[in-house]
């Protein structure tokens, strides 16, 4: 309800804008006549442009999908707060799949800040020198202003009794989760599964490889993005358990009044970092840096720490967090760096073409 | 004759004509009454709601305007490719009705990507255009692009069949009688091929706004610009907004049921003419 | 009203539907049937005296003056094609009229002009009433008088015709011969047509020309045609010709047990025979006369077609004037005398 609310009135701050467009453009076709394609190419951009300098008021945020409704509201405050400080601006955002959006941004979407899901998603932006490669340590390692972890979703009653990461193992359970290839909240719980049977009584690499075979090599659906496998669990009504962000689960439970859920926290989890960052080419070409530095600076502010845990995020304040220490399970949670050396290390064992990944889900074929 | 083409159906046909009416139904119209009875489930106050919103609005209003776009320009296309095809002897008009396959042969998602390639920022030319204004990736020239590559061929495969069974007798007889190539184009080759051409043109139509593949990726999902009808619905869809996605849904399906319709009513008038000169003696 | 000349025409020589080296002169006011095979060359033969196609090498002359060069309309011709290729899209009105639209606007008469000269036209072939029907509404005789009053409507000098009677049954065939022969009369204008079918050539022209693989066989009158055939092709193509081969023996051309003398061929040369229907006799007979036996008769208004299969030899067909009362009674598998009244032998 929330969410929908803050969208519509988000949306029709930058409705006026594009509705100015659309009728020039059909004014302009009505004499482009037959050459309309040539036409439009060159109308397209009077309009509006992604990647042309715009004046200093328009941002552009790209995130991932989990992160909308708390977008969505910091839009609104970060419009009221200018307009308070006497700036109009508009904000106009883009949602997908972390990967997806890089790869977008990569392409030349011109996001001026970007929440990702991993900071690695980040480090793509980096390569492609849309982003300073220094942006972590700019921002003094404090990438998003919350952290997250992978938890499971499972039917009412739990009738297939799924409580820990072994149980994903099972046979008899049928697993629905994101493509680790393609998705973040995937690469998590698949580096949650391994990090787990590392920390148990007799726990080895061996163990650990086969609970993550078990789990990729048997799951029913493998959806490219984090959002794709919860519509596919819940939506669609496929499979016993569902791995995915807590946030996400979180999110899931609120809207499935009807169809109801539970969640189940395992008993060891990981840290989600997701990142926040400014793209620093596109921001200098739109002469828009001042406006994103103030965006990202309100992302900090305690007032959305409060909305972040509201959207079930883990607030990295600790007062705020420790005000909303009951609405989060009590997990242990372990970082991808101490169990795994670094990102990069992580990527290039089991992600990289060619990876341990990709001989699991070769094994499936 | 009209005894055996009347003969009762027997059990075997009654079985077969059964099993296929199941299977229409399965797939067919139990999905897409699904789809109006979901848009309906809570009553008309969220319908209205969701045809209310902003970004519903602007999604119809690229889908209309890409559809606007690429339509006029495949159908002339396809004119013009069915034309070279089917009546002239030039060598390469065999290399171009292979070439037409291709649109159809390569997924959306590939025809998206090519675009990324030959139009993304990074290229010559669409870092030439964005240089000067007018960026062609995740903007509306792109979706735009994307829809017309995907639909490039549809008119003019409708076409080339029956413009080859025509064959080019209309036009020679036009030409024979003074006409310039011009004229004869004009006045006999367009205008014979009316009835036609609103099939194809109906068809292109329904295919411009159902695109989702190609132009989700080139679209930049920016809400409020750069999302289509079909990515929209994918989107609401996603964030639990079940009605919205749907009725949005319910309205694509009108207009694809709406073209069917006219493309049946085409066919039938074709078919009328046809069967009137056969009959005569 | 032209005479037309055509000066070692080529098209694609050697190919099927090609012309090989041909030549043509054929007189002002003159109607000719091509007449040949399909793939002889005769459509393309047509087509390039049209100026519908190019010939690779060769001239055309119209009266004396080249117009090779030219295309059908800056010719002065009217085409009238097999499929009728009327504007499927355009009333009867409108197809007689279009070639008077579509020109040059100097040259173009005036719309009144326009409609006495097509309603003339629609009286002439005999359709007043039908002006405002579509193509498709028109029977198939009817669509080709509209075709034809549609190129007569420029005012050409010269009529081509391609197959113009191909796709009608029998009936309205021979109506439009007779018209088209009349039509011809009234407007003294010099046709060509194009025809696969020997009687409609023969019935119709006033001189056929006969092409085979790209070449003309023999160009002259109907009876010239049939009666002095210019080539073995020729009289091969023409009357329903049967043509055996076998060996010549002390005189004598054999075929099984039928023989035909063949005084002028040296003994065991091969030979050839060229035979029609009407140029054999049968009777009945048995014991030593007979040398066949009949498997089937046919009876039609004028004659009786009688197969005979000669013993040892080939089955050949024979044709009787009906009415005697020998040709009445022949009936399967009676036994018969068969033997050849003239006919063509050549040396093989």
């Amino acid at each position: 309800m929330f969410a929908e609310r803050s969208g519509r009135s988000e949306q029709s701050a930058a409705f006026p804008r594009f509705h100015a467009a659309m009728s020039r453009h059909s004014f302009s076709l009505c004499h482009a006549g037959a050459v309309a394609l040539l036409g439009a190419l060159t109308l397209g951009g009077c309009g509006k442009s992604t990647g042309s300098p715009r004046p200093e008021s328009a941002l552009l945020v790209a995130a991932y999908d989990p992160a909308r409704t708390l977008v969505l509201e910091a839009n609104k405050r970060f419009l009221s707060d200018e307009l308070a400080a006497g700036r109009t601006v508009t904000v106009r955002e883009s949602f997908g799949g972390s990967g997806k959006q890089a790869r977008a941004v990569v392409d030349g979407l011109g996001a001026d800040v970007v929440l990702l899901g991993l900071a690695d998603d980040v480090n793509a932006l980096a390569d492609a020198k849309l982003v300073k490669p220094d942006w972590a340590k700019a921002r003094e390692g404090k990438g998003a202003p919350y952290t997250s972890t992978i938890v499971f979703v499972v039917r009412a009653g739990n009738p297939k009794n799924v409580r820990d990461w072994s149980d994903l193992a099972r046979s008899d359970v049928a697993l629905v989760a994101p493509n680790p290839k393609s998705s973040s909240a995937a690469k998590l719980s698949y580096l949650a599964a391994w990090g787990w049977a590392l920390r148990q009584p007799n726990g080895s690499e061996i163990a650990a490889e086969s609970l993550v075979r078990a789990m990729y090599g048997k799951a029913v659906v493998l959806d490219a993005t984090a959002r794709g496998a919860s519509t596919t669990f819940l939506q669609n009504g496929i499979g016993d358990v569902l791995v995915t962000w807590e946030n996400e689960a979180y999110l899931a439970r609120d809207e499935r009044a009807r169809a109801p859920i539970e969640i189940v926290t395992p008993s060891a989890s990981i840290v989600a970092e997701p990142a926040v960052a400014i793209v620093d080419a596109n921001v200098d070409h739109h002469g828009t840096r001042a406006l994103a530095e103030r965006y990202v600076a309100l992302l900090e502010t305690n007032e959305m720490q409060e909305a972040a845990a509201r959207a079930h995020f883990r607030p990295r304040n600790a007062e705020v967090l420790a005000a909303h220490q009951r609405e989060f399970a009590a997990v242990p949670l372990f970082t991808v760096e101490e169990t795994f050396g670094s990102w990069s290390a992580a990527k290039a064992k089991h992600f990289a073409d060619g990876g341990l990944l990709d001989r699991i889900l070769e094994a499936r074929r | 004759m009209h005894t055996l083409a009347r003969r009762r159906p027997n059990g075997a046909a009654w079985a077969i004509v059964s099993v296929a009416v199941a299977i229409v139904a399965t797939l067919v119209a139990v999905p897409v009454g699904a789809v109006f009875v979901y848009a309906f489930s809570r009553g008309f106050d969220p319908v209205l709601r969701t045809l209310a919103r902003a970004d519903v609005h602007s999604a119809m209003g690229l889908s209309a305007l890409a559809a606007a776009v690429s339509v006029p320009f495949v159908t002339v296309f396809g004119v013009a490719a069915a034309w070279v095809v089917t009546r002239t002897e030039l060598p390469s008009r065999r290399a171009l009705a292979a070439i037409l396959n291709v649109p159809f042969a390569i997924p959306p998602v590939v025809a998206g990507l090519l675009l990324v390639l030959v139009v993304g920022p990074h290229t010559p030319l669409g870092y030439w255009l964005a240089a000067r204004g007018f960026p062609v990736l995740f903007a509306a020239p792109g979706i735009i692009l994307a829809t017309s590559l995907v639909s490039l061929s549809v008119v003019a495969k409708d076409l080339i069949p029956l413009m080859e069974a025509l064959g080019p007798a209309e036009e020679l007889a036009a030409r024979s009688l003074g006409a310039t190539p011009f004229q004869a184009f004009v006045r006999v080759t367009l205008p014979g091929l009316s009835l036609p051409l609103l099939h194809a043109t109906v068809g292109a139509l329904a295919r411009a706004l159902g695109e989702f593949g190609s132009v989700s990726v080139v679209s930049g999902r920016i809400r409020g610009e750069t999302m289509t009808v079909p990515l929209l619905i994918e989107a609401l869809y996603g964030e639990y907004d079940q009605t919205g996605a749907f009725v949005l849904a319910a309205l694509l399906a009108l207009v694809a049921i709406a073209s069917l319709a006219v493309k049946k009513a085409v066919e039938a008038a074709v078919a009328r003419t046809v069967n009137a000169e056969e009959v005569s003696p | 009203m032209s005479s037309i000349e055509a000066q070692n025409l080529v098209k694609g020589w050697g190919r099927a539907k090609g012309l090989n080296d041909v030549s043509l002169r054929i007189q002002d006011g003159a109607l000719v049937a091509l007449l040949g095979p399909s793939g002889s060359g005769k459509t393309t033969l047509l087509r390039i005296l049209g100026g519908l196609d190019a010939a690779d090498s060769g001239r055309v002359i119209f009266d004396s003056e080249e117009v090779t060069g030219l295309a059908s309309a800056e010719r002065g011709v009217g085409f009238v094609f097999q499929s009728y290729a009327l504007f499927r899209h355009l009333s009867v009105f409108e197809n007689v009229a279009f070639g008077l639209r579509v020109k040059p606007r100097r040259e173009r008469p005036s719309e009144s002009l326009i409609r006495s000269r097509v309603t003339e036209l629609l009286a002439r072939i005999g359709l007043p009433d039908h002006g405002e029907r579509l193509p498709h509404q028109l029977s198939g005789g009817q669509k080709q008088r509209v075709a034809l009053a549609r190129a007569l409507a420029v005012e050409p000098r010269i009529l081509l015709l391609d197959e113009p009677f191909g796709a009608l049954d029998a009936k309205v065939r021979a109506e439009l011969r007779r018209w088209l022969r009349e039509l011809h009369h009234d407007l003294g204008l010099t046709t060509i047509l194009v025809t696969h079918d020997q009687e409609e050539a023969i019935e119709l022209a006033d001189e056929v020309v006969v092409l085979n693989h790209g070449r003309i066989e023999h160009q002259g009158s109907p009876r010239s045609l049939v009666d002095a055939p210019a080539s073995a092709f020729a009289r091969e193509f023409i009357g329903d010709a049967q043509v055996f081969d076998g060996l010549v023996d002390g005189g004598v051309f054999h075929l099984g047990k039928l023989r035909v003398a063949a005084l002028a061929h040296a003994s065991g040369t091969k030979a050839r025979l060229v035979v029609r229907p009407h140029e054999l006799r049968v009777a009945a007979a048995c014991g030593d006369t007979a040398n066949g036996t009949i498997p089937h008769v046919a009876f039609l208004p004028a004659r009786a077609k009688v197969t005979v299969a000669v013993d040892d030899g080939p089955s050949v067909v024979v044709a009787l004037a009906r009415g005697s009362d020998e040709s009445e009674h022949f009936a399967k598998d009676q036994r018969v005398a068969v033997d050849v009244v003239q006919a063509f032998l050549q040396a093989g």
